[in-house]
């Protein structure tokens, strides 16, 4: 075989097995050095070139089994190389998150230089961002992008990070498939998002395809790359074998040995198959359960039927009743305070902004000085605070609303509130910013599922199934529930729900300048009717 | 080439190579030849083994290469570096102490 032809397939071969195009370059150079030293020493045996050239080929052998060789040396020189299943197919899974959090650190790195080195208008401080913060929407414009820009990068740099460990390690266009493949589930799986004040990275049930198709193009690149220098290499011969390179070494005992032997003498195939294993099965569990519920959900129609006909409309109109004869005060202590200067939306008809039920049922809200459980509270309108979920809605209300008079010492802070779209319970949806004349301040926060619960939702007492019907928090009690006219008899106790909490005031003997109102920004909307305080 | 090298043969490249390498800088085909002429033939380690075992070597920083123009030949020179150096006292320790205890038992030379 001429020289180049044996050089040629020698590079094809170790570039089809995976080497690095440069590195297959260097060592079919160094192999081409070596063919002709042995055609140099064939010559000064006494051989014509043609003879040389031809006894150095023998001499050599088949080039694609000592390319096949040679791979299986560098792979076995990596770790990457020795535990493909455990490096590309496990590791990728996890990547998507770590890889975003460097993005974000990167970004941050970026956008601290660039205002360092372009000046002050570029600067990004901390009153910028706070004052980002407290305007959601103007806050959503940078932050959507953001995350997206964030996501794009972190999902095309978990997989060109783990390409380039398969292409150093040898491992070949197969594990560099494979890692995109994972790195595609991975990202698919994987969720972040960015609001005001916190930043949500995490694994979801719920997949998004679009992080998972950057990987796939990393992957097409890569294997346009593999065709890209495998076209410009001679084609290998067909047989690669029989010419015993390693000479009885037992290296080469790896390149023949048979799957079921390399599983069992391979400690990292026992850790990594059971680990995908129980992935298996628990995802098949998770499968399972889901089914089962739905299938129990589909099995209970003749319960909620029955508790829909016989006993939700009874137990609505007990809590009514009971919400009605609590709206007697009894105490002459409590002080109400006039929050009329913070309301930013009206309880009468002339409000149009009515973006559900809850808010049409507001309107029939008494207004004035009215008593709700026990408490004697004076309701002018509705302090109306963001949420995120507004957001969505293309809603726009305040963060906070500032410095609502007090100036009285007080035991007990009585609030008449509730919060719209407060799904995530146990979440602080909104605080109380207690000033006090000593300058001291103190802060009450108010939790969805302890204070409150959504604003609309069912005043039954018996579940459907795991649901919470009443909050936890001592000293708080569904103060009020209305229904919009014309929303039928088709769900006569899905009702608006309003809550009085009580709260104990942390400094009794000082006096309270002012309290200030504000939202945590969660998904909640959360919203302010009445204040009264006790002494 | 002969396929007689036993089986119990793994490691001996290693140690055979860093030994000449320790001794100056050298390219391949120099050190299979090398390797026939100084064992007398005793071992036949062909390219398919010097290479892989010299690549090996390279990636554990146990050698390091070069391209050096020699005679108007550009050729890859290998070069022994500390870490290899050590290395191959570690080998030859342990070989000594192997080949010992062999012999000991092959001979029936036991106390």
């Amino acid at each position: 075989m001429p020289e180049n032809a044996v050089i040629g397939q020698f590079e094809r071969r170790l570039v089809e097995l995976g080497c690095p195009a440069v590195r297959a370059r260097a060592r079919a150079r160094e192999l081409s050095d070596h063919f002709a030293d042995l055609q140099e020493a064939g010559v000064e045996d006494g051989l014509s070139e043609k003879e040389a050239e031809g006894r150095a080929a023998a001499q050599l052998g088949e080039p694609a089994k000592l390319a096949e060789y040679l791979v299986w040396t560098m792979r076995q020189s990596s770790w990457w190389g020795r535990h493909p299943i455990l490096g590309f197919c496990v590791l990728p899974l996890i990547g998507f998150i770590p890889a975003w959090v460097l993005c974000g650190w990167a970004l941050i790195a970026f956008v601290w230089l660039a205002g360092h080195l372009l000046g002050p208008a570029y600067l990004v401080t901390r009153e910028t961002a706070h004052a980002l913060a407290l305007d959601p929407v103007e806050f959503s414009r940078y932050a959507h992008p953001l995350n997206l820009a964030l996501n794009g990068a972190a999902s095309a740099l978990v997989a060109v990070l783990f390409c380039l460990l398969a292409r150093r390690s040898a491992s070949g266009l197969k594990w560099i498939a494979t890692a995109c493949a994972v790195c595609s589930i991975g990202c698919a799986f994987s969720h972040t998002e960015i609001v005001p004040g916190s930043v949500a990275v995490a694994w979801v049930s719920k997949p998004n395809w679009t992080w998972a198709t950057a990987p796939c193009l990393v992957a097409a690149l890569a294997l346009a790359r593999y065709w890209q220098v495998v076209r410009r290499l001679p084609a290998c011969s067909g047989d690669s074998g029989g010419t015993g390179y390693n000479a009885g070494l037992s290296p080469a005992a790896g390149t023949t040995e048979s799957w079921g032997r390399r599983f069992l003498t391979t400690p990292t195939y026992w850790i990594s198959t059971p680990l995908l294993l129980a992935l298996l099965v628990l995802g098949s569990l998770a499968g399972q359960r889901i089914a089962r519920g739905r299938v129990e959900l589909l099995n209970v129609p003749a319960r909620l039927e029955t508790l829909r006909k016989q006993a939700w409309p009874a137990e609505s109109a007990a809590v009514i009743a009971r919400i009605k004869s609590r709206e007697i005060c009894v105490n002459t202590n409590q002080r109400t305070v006039d929050l009329l200067p913070w309301v930013n939306v009206p309880l009468d008809i002339s409000n149009t902004n009515l973006a559900g039920p809850a808010d049409a049922a507001l309107l029939d809200l008494p207004l004035g000085a009215h008593v709700f459980g026990n408490t004697l509270f004076d309701v002018s309108g509705k302090i109306q605070l963001m949420g995120r979920a507004l957001l969505k809605e293309h809603r726009c209300y305040p963060v906070l609303r500032k410095g609502i008079l007090i100036h009285q010492k007080c035991s007990q802070i009585y609030l008449l509130h509730g919060a719209s779209h407060a799904v995530d319970l146990e979440t602080n949806v909104a605080k109380l910013v207690l000033h006090y004349v000593d300058g001291s301040v103190r802060e009450i926060a108010i939790v969805a599922g302890g204070q409150l619960l959504d604003s609309w939702g069912p005043v039954y007492t018996t579940p459907a199934a795991d649901e919470q019907l009443a909050p936890k928090a001592p000293g708080t009690e569904l103060a009020w529930v209305g229904r919009p006219d014309g929303l039928g008899d088709k769900t006569p106790w899905m009702a608006a729900r309003i809550y009085q909490s009580a709260f104990a005031n942390p400094q009794p003997a000082v006096e309270i300048a002012s309290v200030d109102y504000v939202s945590t920004l969660t998904s909640a909307a959360p919203f302010l009717l009445g204040l009264t305080i006790e002494e | 080439m002969r396929k007689t090298n036993p089986t119990f043969l793994n490691g001996v490249p290693e140690l055979l190579v860093l030994q000449l390498l320790s001794r100056r800088e050298m390219y391949g085909y120099e050190i299979v030849k090398a390797i026939q002429t100084e064992t007398k033939q005793s071992f036949t380690f062909g390219e398919g083994c010097i290479y892989p075992c010299l690549h090996y070597l390279e990636e554990e920083d146990l050698v390091k290469s070069h391209r050096k123009d020699v005679n108007g030949r550009s050729r890859n020179y290998y070069q022994i570096t500390r870490q290899g150096r050590k290395r191959l006292g570690d080998l030859s320790t342990e070989w000594s102490r192997v080949t010992e205890g062999i012999a000991l038992l092959v001979r029936g030379e036991h106390a």
